[in-house]
């Protein structure tokens, strides 16, 4: 696959299994974020495909893949800052308006802690906070597939434990988890299986739990 | 550097002049286009220059303003020689561009282009308003000799472009392109794109300045509306027209567009026109100018000539588009 | 007394044109990142719409009450530029997307050639436009031309409107995301080329009114988008680029600032005092008063 000029990823192939928590992890400029973007049609791919289900969506548009059912939280979260935490979600529910409403409830069941905040504005809340609105943004949808990119960069240890422990909660409703993440450690802990990315290839894949175990893993990733 | 790679730019701009001279100085149609063509190049290549740091300056008109009614004024009350009047212009504009830049480059991008607009229109609101420099009606009767002017005008052309050839292949020049390209990394490697934007600024003020203070001596008279908004728009589509990756577009789009603003005199006041409808044809169909559109063109030939890629025109090739997300 | 009655009076018809003229500048910049400098050209469009249906109805359409006319004049000049800001979105916007520079430069030929236009096919001589509503209305010791108060109600509430567009409906909330984070919208599955085409309509629209509106208050000539332009850009960059909330509160101050400035100096020189202002501003507030910093 070839995003832009360079190289960025070259011949990636990933399986995520529903109901489960797939990791990729990979240092900075592994081509994660580039893989992500590629899949939501966010960037042109000049070579290769992507199937999402068995089904061809290489360079589809962005509407189109989330009306399909995947879903990204995109690195750094991007939520609308303007706008309250309320219209955030709303917006995440943007096409799937008409049955919107038990979306909605289960977000809500998923952050409890949002509903007092529903009126203020997203950019005013706390980075954890923030990062929970995002993702019941992006459940917001009903995604069959939800990805997540680098959800607990710069959060706090305790608040990486609380939204780390939703990711096994989401799959087990039955949504794909596919996690990015550079912290390998809360990477392997969460996820069922996870692949490792460098310079754009896949380098090694595998049951989370065996990866841990793995001295290249180990290594270079978990500092052991 | 190697001196071999200056024989290029030092000869296209000889030759430039030479061809200036003779025919700025002859009485055909090149005595009523040369003197032009030399202060919309000199405007030109100012715009380009803080176009080079990522900015679009539509103040330039300001600048050329300034310049020009200072040099007006040290003719008329101190009869300051020609070179003088017109150094003095360029410094006084250079001054202004400092202040201007000082306050305002702490917004980049859309901001410090409406900015820069509102500045123009209102210098010359301000100009009407002045009583010691004529008001309405500006400065009237500053006196020089015909030929030194367009002597000076042509000389000070080519010196300008040669001194921003240099200062683009120099260490500076890619600096500028960091601070283009890559605001964020250039911050990171311990250039201040403030003060790169500033000093940029500064110089193309110098550069508008001195070409007003040319412009005072040329025409006699400087008056407001010769320094409105339209001015500054009429320089922007000089550069796109010729080309904004390369020097030589400022100087051909001005050389282009003024010589045919002048063909077409004889139909009325259609200038805006002319701007306006080549400025929307260009964007779409010649994006890189009509130089970057020529250099595709060689490059092509000679591609297909020699099998490999190398660059015609010993130009430095085109920074990359693409502007850094900050994300 | 009567003296600050009247400038604010005055202050708040001004700002109330200007407010309608920055939004549609702004929401344009929000959802595109479009420095649109046809929106003068545009807005002088609607005012010689307004010139046009209002002489030849005086001079052949005598059983037609004025204020019909001026209703036709709305209609007619909304259709104009909308259609106008769809060519120009499909011509030029869309095919440039993102692109800061390249937009401004067609914007800024497309606003170049409507002026030589106008000015060939109405020469530049200032045209007045026959009066809608006359008399005058006395307030407080002031006094103003019922022509006056109409502007400012109609002005007043079409911001009303868009605001609450924006605010409750689902395409205004879409609208505000686009203009928040683009690349985020569409993540979330929203059209952005078909909201942005909103936000063109919307600002042609806004336009339209603003064009029609002031025309039989003022002269109308082919340089007056220009000068609305430069007001416009001293509004929005005073508000924040991008932010409605910032076009409202800023439309109001340099209308305010301006009717002072006219009763205590002149036109030019209150220009020039309100420029200075938004200099001193940007100083302590580069992003504008409602702006948010980035970065």
């Amino acid at each position: 696959m070839r995003y832009g000029r360079a190289l960025a990823l070259d011949g990636v192939s990933l399986t995520a299994r529903r109901g489960q928590v797939t990791a990729v992890i990979g240092a900075n400029g592994a081509g994660k974020s580039t893989l992500l973007k590629a899949i939501m049609g966010l960037v042109p791919v000049a070579e290769g495909s992507i199937r999402i289900r068995d089904e061809d969506r290489t360079n589809a548009e962005t509407r189109d893949v989330v009306a399909d059912g995947t879903a990204l939280v995109p690195e750094g979260r991007r939520l609308f800052g303007d706008l309250t935490v309320e219209e955030n979600l709303k917006v995440g529910g943007y096409r799937v308006r008409r049955s919107g409403g038990s979306a909605f409830d289960e977000v809500m069941a998923l952050f409890p802690e949002l509903e007092p905040k529903l009126r203020i504005r997203a950019g005013h809340l706390s980075g954890g906070q923030q990062q929970m609105v995002a993702i019941g943004r992006a459940m917001m949808s009903r995604p069959r597939i939800l990805m997540l990119d680098e959800p607990c960069a710069g959060l706090a240890p305790i608040v990486v434990q609380r939204i780390a422990g939703l990711f096994g909660q989401i799959a087990q409703s039955g949504t794909t988890v596919l996690l990015i993440e550079q912290n390998a450690t809360v990477a392997l802990d969460v996820s069922h299986h996870c692949c490792v990315l460098e310079t754009g290839k896949v380098v090694l894949a595998g049951r989370s739990d065996e990866l841990r175990n793995n001295d290249f893993v180990a290594h270079a990733y978990l500092g052991i | 550097m190697r001196s071999s790679e200056w024989l290029v730019p030092v000869g296209v701009t000889a030759a430039a002049v030479v061809i200036g001279l003779v025919t700025g100085l002859g009485d055909g149609v090149g005595a009523l286009v040369v003197p032009w063509i030399c202060i919309h190049a000199l405007l030109a290549m100012a715009m380009r220059l803080v176009m080079q740091v990522g900015e679009i300056n539509l103040a330039v008109g300001a600048f050329y303003g300034i310049g020009a009614y200072t040099a007006a004024q040290m003719n008329l009350l101190l009869e300051a020689p020609l070179l003088v009047s017109v150094v003095a212009g360029g410094l006084l504009a250079g001054a202004a561009a400092l202040v201007f830049g000082g306050l305002v480059l702490r917004v980049s991008g859309a901001a410090f282009i409406l900015v820069s607009f509102a500045a123009n229109e209102v210098l010359r609101l301000t100009l009407t308003k002045t009583e010691w420099v004529g008001g309405n009606s500006g400065l009237v009767g500053v006196f020089a000799d015909p030929r030194a002017v367009v002597t000076a005008m042509v000389i000070v052309t080519g010196v300008v472009a040669l001194l921003l050839v240099m200062l683009e292949r120099s260490r500076w020049g890619r600096q500028f392109a960091v601070v283009e390209n890559k605001p964020l990394l250039a911050s990171c490697a311990g250039i201040n794109p403030r003060s790169v934007k500033l000093i940029a600024l500064v110089a193309s003020g110098v550069i508008c300045g001195v070409a007003g203070g040319l412009f005072a001596h040329y025409s006699s008279v400087v008056a407001p509306p010769d320094f409105s908004y339209m001015i500054s728009i009429s320089v922007l589509a000089f550069v796109m027209i010729g080309g904004r990756d390369h020097l030589l577009g400022a100087v051909v789009g001005a050389a282009v567009l003024t010589y045919l603003t002048e063909e077409m005199r004889m139909f009325g006041a259609y200038e805006p026109v002319i701007y306006g409808g080549a400025l929307m044809i260009a964007m779409v169909l010649m994006p890189k100018g009509l130089v970057g559109a020529a250099h595709d063109v060689l490059r092509r030939v000679t591609d297909s000539r020699r099998g490999s890629s190398s660059d015609p025109t010993g130009e430095p090739s085109p920074a990359p588009r693409e502007k850094e997300r900050a994300s | 007394m009567d003296l600050f009655v009247q400038m604010t009076v005055n202050g708040l018809q001004i700002g109330s044109v200007y407010i309608l003229f920055a939004l549609g500048l702004t929401l344009i910049f929000g959802v595109m990142q479009v420095v649109n400098f046809a929106h003068g050209a545009l807005f002088a469009i609607a005012a010689y719409t307004a010139y046009v249906i209002l002489t030849y109805g005086a001079d052949h359409l005598p059983g037609v009450p004025a204020w019909l006319l001026y209703i036709g004049s709305f209609a007619v000049a909304t259709v104009l530029l909308g259609l106008i800001g769809i060519a120009l979105y499909y011509a030029f916007f869309k095919r440039f997307a993102g692109d800061l520079i390249s937009t401004l430069i067609v914007t800024i030929g497309f606003a170049l050639v409507v002026e030589v236009i106008v000015r060939e096919t109405f020469s530049a001589q200032p045209k007045s436009v026959p009066p809608v509503v006359e008399g005058r209305l006395s307030l407080l010791g002031a006094s103003v031309t019922w022509e006056r108060v109409v502007i400012f109600v109609v002005a007043i509430a079409v911001t009303v409107a868009v605001a609450a567009f924006v605010r409750t409906t689902m395409t205004g909330t879409a609208l505000r995301a686009v203009t928040s984070d683009a690349e985020a919208a569409a993540l979330q599955g929203i059209n952005v080329t078909r909201i942005a085409l909103v936000g063109v309509l919307l600002a042609t629209t806004l336009a339209a009114v603003a064009g029609v509106l002031i025309a039989p208050a003022t002269v109308v000539t082919p340089t007056m988008g220009f000068e609305f332009l430069m007001k416009g850009f001293v509004i929005i960059i005073l508000g924040g680029l991008g932010s409605l909330t910032g076009a409202i509160y800023g439309g109001l101050l340099v209308g305010m600032a301006e009717s002072v400035g006219t009763q205590m100096l002149d036109l030019t020189t209150a220009t020039i005092f309100t420029f200075c202002v938004v200099i001193l501003v940007l100083l302590f507030r580069p992003q504008g008063l409602m702006g948010h910093a980035e970065l």
